[in-house]
């Protein structure tokens, strides 16, 4: 197969088929406190895809070229988050600068991004593997989380009539409703194998 | 303020190398006194299944065994396990040493296996490392892959992929051996060398071997023949074997080792070790009827081998005559020449030791046959072997040798060395039998002196239903129906036709 | 003095394990909580890992935290909490491999995980050492007792079965039936959704809106019990007059 159709085909897997919050578990924190705001929620995740695909970029040259001949893969975990926390906080000056509206709107979450586990876990992930899988990891987790946050926003929209019982209010209805999202997203399973495909 | 930009990097700096050197630390001390379950693993090895961890069998010893198609060397046995579980076994294997162009790769095998099961067996993973054909070395890459993905059978050739097929062939020996060891392995057993490797080559020319032993006396021989520069190259025959077979004949092996330089633009000798296996009896005078039984190549430079693939097999089936200068093929006339020369060499010498022996053996035969009343034998010249076929069974009988025995009360004897073989329906079955026989006529009606069996393979119920009764007298030999025994019917009949051809003989010379 | 010395400490322990355990009251560190609670041995694992690095990663930040100057102080708190967890991986690495291969990244996910990260800077960085593993012990005992409980109800009504030495792999590998599973018969009141990723969903979810259910009927219960109390006040005082 090409490698442009392994590619895409890589990336759908990654964001449907082997999604990042319902398949992988990462992001889950950021994920139940989204706002019910569509347009934040989608702010939020285009947030999230900009740093993810910028660590990838970063971290996988950094592990393959200087952490490996240098036999110091051990310093993996230390080198990606100083990688993706000093990214993220050029990506807020960034936005403070040239937007302070969405730099307000955004608040708490954009310093979160940093703690938000898809981005360390697509690092992470792509150890291992060649540049064209760290990319397609990278593109399709993004894009699995700002579809699921945006699905979710709008859930959340129309969850502010329903008639949640009060335990449920809040946290335990997102996960909730994340739970039957997965269970729908877990029947596409083996849809796309990729096998071996980008392992180095 | 200018006190924090130089406090800050100097404190996270610090934390910084300080974390570093703690990891480091604490990389060595793992790596130290960690169970290192891939350590001494080689990627070769660990390739095959990157979820397991493999470590080196305790005690393992590199040892070889004979494949079809040539001498496969487990160099390295490694147990796989997933998990803490042993999943199965990873084999490093050469195919082929010491010949040009031996392969060498490793193959894990997982899962339960019992003998009858073992066929069905495929390897969890191939991975060629080294050799194969030049030119072709890609297909034994695919043909491993396809037996890997189950599209192509390690248990016969069927799934060759032509060009290269001689490397194609040697992997199969690789993996059947490496999947042979796996089953008793796997089930407990740890087999290791099989008998030293001088008998797994013997065995290869002769699969039924059971033992051997050097020929001390043997003096080398030598053989001349030329290179591509018309210098004259000799070529040693070192050694000789004297190999018993199961059935208690005898079979000689010899090695024989030379080195010619093939090509005018390279000076390079290329160097050849051989063995060739010589059997059977030899008829005195027929010296070009002897053929070599089999070959097995130790090691060679040459990487096409076209002596052979072009020459050799046709001098083993008999196509080809090894006296004949002009038969050899275009291509490897130089090395074809030298390993005729060799052979030509080793047959002359079979032929007079074998011969020898067997005067020899005569002699004892005749001893064995008559006991204290043997004084002297001699072969009767003028005799021309007799071949017929049987006319009851499905078979020949073939009358070699005619000896006149002279016992010490000055009586004679003839006596006829013959064989006789035979194949018969047994219960649906196809059996066969074979037998070589001395027997031994005297008196004006051909009475049966004194029999004794040199060989027989196959059904030998006749040699105590029948052959005793025939000697002595109670059973007759005229009668084809006479009381044969139960379970020795067809054979007691060829053994019965033989005698009968013997005695019509006998009557023939003494009335002459 | 002392009393309250005393009883003050106990509650830094005692706090995070139930009152305000990190995962059902403060809703913190739910990655792992959904990844590793399909099985029960895989959430001891992380329990007990988890404790480590939060443990040493906020006393070293407790130590130094008069040291590190304050506007550095997430990347060097970030930097501390990677190193342990990277010790904490390679020990694991070579030691329990079986629970290496299990946990996978989430052991190096420990260093983005919201508790470790929001004790050090909530707590550690403003107290001495002693308080610090205090509060470090609590918290880490009260996410290791809500994941193993989660990976409970997960494994045995999602699975049916426990099993033990799969990952801890010098315990013997035993499995114990308890809806499934029972060798020689067919029995199985397993729900698989359980052990599948909607069942993590659900089990934190129903589990969250119980403890939401328990502390709002507390709540109201003090509601009602101030109201009473002013109620009655009011009385006495109406009444008094």
């Amino acid at each position: 197969m090409p490698f442009i159709v392994s590619f895409l085909l890589a990336i759908i897997s990654f964001t449907v088929i082997d999604n990042v919050i319902l398949n992988r578990y990462f992001g889950i924190c950021s994920f139940v406190g989204v706002s019910n705001k569509v347009k934040s929620a989608v702010g939020m995740g285009l947030a999230v895809t900009f740093v993810t695909i910028m660590a990838a970029l970063v971290c996988w040259p950094i592990y393959n070229f200087i952490l490996v001949p240098a036999d110091m893969k051990y310093m993996e975990t230390i080198v990606f988050i100083l990688v993706i926390a000093s990214l993220v906080q050029m990506v807020g000056f960034f936005i403070k600068k040239k937007s302070p509206s969405l730099y307000k709107s955004l608040g708490i979450y954009l310093p979160l991004i940093t703690t938000n586990c898809a981005v360390l876990g697509v690092c992470s992930g792509n150890v291992g593997y060649d540049f064209g899988y760290a990319m397609a990891n990278a593109i399709g987790t993004s894009l699995g989380f700002l579809l699921i946050i945006f699905v979710y926003a709008c859930i959340r929209v129309r969850l502010e009539g329903a008639n949640v019982p009060k335990a449920f209010k809040g946290v335990p209805i997102a996960l909730i409703v994340a739970g039957l999202m997965a269970f729908i997203f877990a029947s596409l399973n083996g849809m796309i194998d990729l096998g071996a495909w980008g392992v180095q | 303020m200018n006190k924090l930009y130089i406090k800050a990097p100097i404190v996270l700096g610090a934390i910084c190398i300080v974390s570093a050197g703690l990891l480091g630390g604490v990389n060595l001390l793992a790596e130290k006194f960690g169970p290192k379950p891939s350590g001494d693993a080689p990627e070769t090895i660990t390739a095959l299944n990157p979820n397991a961890s493999f470590v080196s069998v305790e005690g393992f010893e590199s040892f070889s065994a004979m494949g079809s198609n040539t001498k496969v060397t487990i160099e390295g046995v490694y147990e796989m396990k997933e998990g803490g579980t042993r999943t199965g076994f990873a084999y490093l294997v050469n195919s082929g040493k010491a010949v040009k162009s031996d392969i060498t790769f490793s193959v894990a095998y997982q899962g339960d296996v019992s003998e009858s099961t073992v066929n069905d067996l495929k390897p969890l993973a191939i991975n060629i490392i080294a050799g194969g054909d030049s030119g072709y070395d890609t297909n034994i890459g695919k043909l491993a892959e396809g037996i890997v993905a189950g599209s192509a059978t390690m248990n016969d050739n069927s799934s060759l992929i032509s060009g290269g097929t001689k490397s194609q062939k040697w992997l199969l020996d690789g993996l059947q051996v490496a999947r042979t060891d796996y089953c008793a392995r796997w089930n407990g057993s740890a087999p290791g060398p099989i008998g030293d490797e001088t008998l797994a080559t013997i065995k290869g020319i002769f699969p039924t071997a059971a033992s051997y032993a050097l020929d001390e006396d043997f003096t080398p021989l030598k053989s001349k023949s030329y290179d591509v520069l018309d210098n004259q190259v000799t070529a040693t025959t070192d050694k000789r074997y004297t190999v018993t077979l199961d059935d208690g004949s005898i079979a000689r092996v010899y090695e024989a080792t030379g080195a010619v330089q093939v090509s005018a633009y390279d000076p390079t000798l290329l160097n050849l070790d051989i063995m060739v296996g010589f059997a059977g009896d030899v008829v005195e005078g027929k010296k070009s009827d002897i053929q070599p039984a089999g070959y097995k190549v130790i090691s060679s430079d040459f990487s096409y081998s076209q002596w052979e693939e072009n020459y050799l097999p046709g001098v083993i089936d008999g196509t080809i005559d090894i006296d004949d200068k002009g038969a050899i093929k275009v291509g490897a006339t130089i090395s074809a020449d030298m390993i005729r020369n060799m052979m030509v060499a080793m047959r002359d010498d079979y032929y007079k030791v074998t011969l020898a022996a067997q005067k020899a053996n005569v002699g004892k035969t005749f001893e064995t046959m008559f006991g204290e009343s043997f004084k002297s034998f001699a072969l009767d010249e003028g005799f021309t072997a007799i071949e017929a076929a049987l006319v009851g069974v499905t078979g020949s009988y073939k009358i070699d040798n005619r000896y006149t025995i002279t016992l010490q009360d000055d009586s004679t004897v003839k006596v006829y060395h013959g064989s006789v073989s035979c194949t018969f329906d047994v219960e649906g079955e196809d059996e066969s039998m074979s037998a070589k026989l001395y027997v031994g006529f005297k008196g004006a009606e051909g009475q049966i002196a004194a029999t004794l069996k040199e060989s027989v393979a196959g059904f030998p119920n006749w040699l105590e239903n029948y052959l005793p009764g025939v000697t002595d007298g109670s059973i007759s030999i005229e009668d084809e129906n006479a009381a044969l025994g139960t379970g020795s019917t067809y054979s007691s009949k060829a053994v019965r036709e033989l005698l009968v051809g013997m005695r019509a003989d006998y009557l023939a010379a003494i009335a002459a | 003095m002392a009393k309250e010395n005393k009883s003050s400490k106990a509650r830094i322990f005692l706090d995070p394990i139930l009152k305000a355990n990190p995962l059902f009251v403060m809703v913190l560190g739910t990655c792992p909580a959904l990844a590793v609670t399909a099985s029960i041995e895989s959430a001891i694992g992380m329990g007990i890992l988890f404790t480590f690095v939060l443990f040493f990663s906020t006393l070293l930040v407790s130590l130094l935290r008069k040291v590190i100057p304050d506007e550095v102080r997430t990347p060097a708190y970030i930097v501390i909490i990677a190193t342990f967890v990277t010790v904490v991986k390679i020990l694991t690495e070579t030691f329990l491999p079986a629970l290496y291969n299990t946990l996978g990244v989430f052991i190096s996910l420990i260093v983005v995980n919201c508790i470790v990260l929001g004790r050090a800077e909530a707590f550690a960085s403003k107290n001495g050492p002693v308080d610090t593993m205090l509060d470090a012990l609590g918290n880490g005992l009260g996410y290791a007792w809500a994941i193993i409980a989660i990976a409970i109800v997960r494994e045995v009504i999602g699975v049916g079965t426990i099993t033990i030495g799969k990952v801890f792999t010098f315990l013997p590998k035993t499995v114990i039936p308890v809806l499934a599973g029972y060798s020689g018969t067919d029995i199985a009141f397993n729900i698989p959704l359980f052990a599948g990723s909607a069942g993590g969903f659900l089990v934190l979810g129903i589990a969250l809106a119980i403890i939401a259910a328990i502390t709002n009927h507390k709540a109201a219960k003090e509601r009602e019990k101030a109201r009473a109390a002013k109620l009655a006040a009011a009385q006495a005082a109406k009444g008094g007059k």
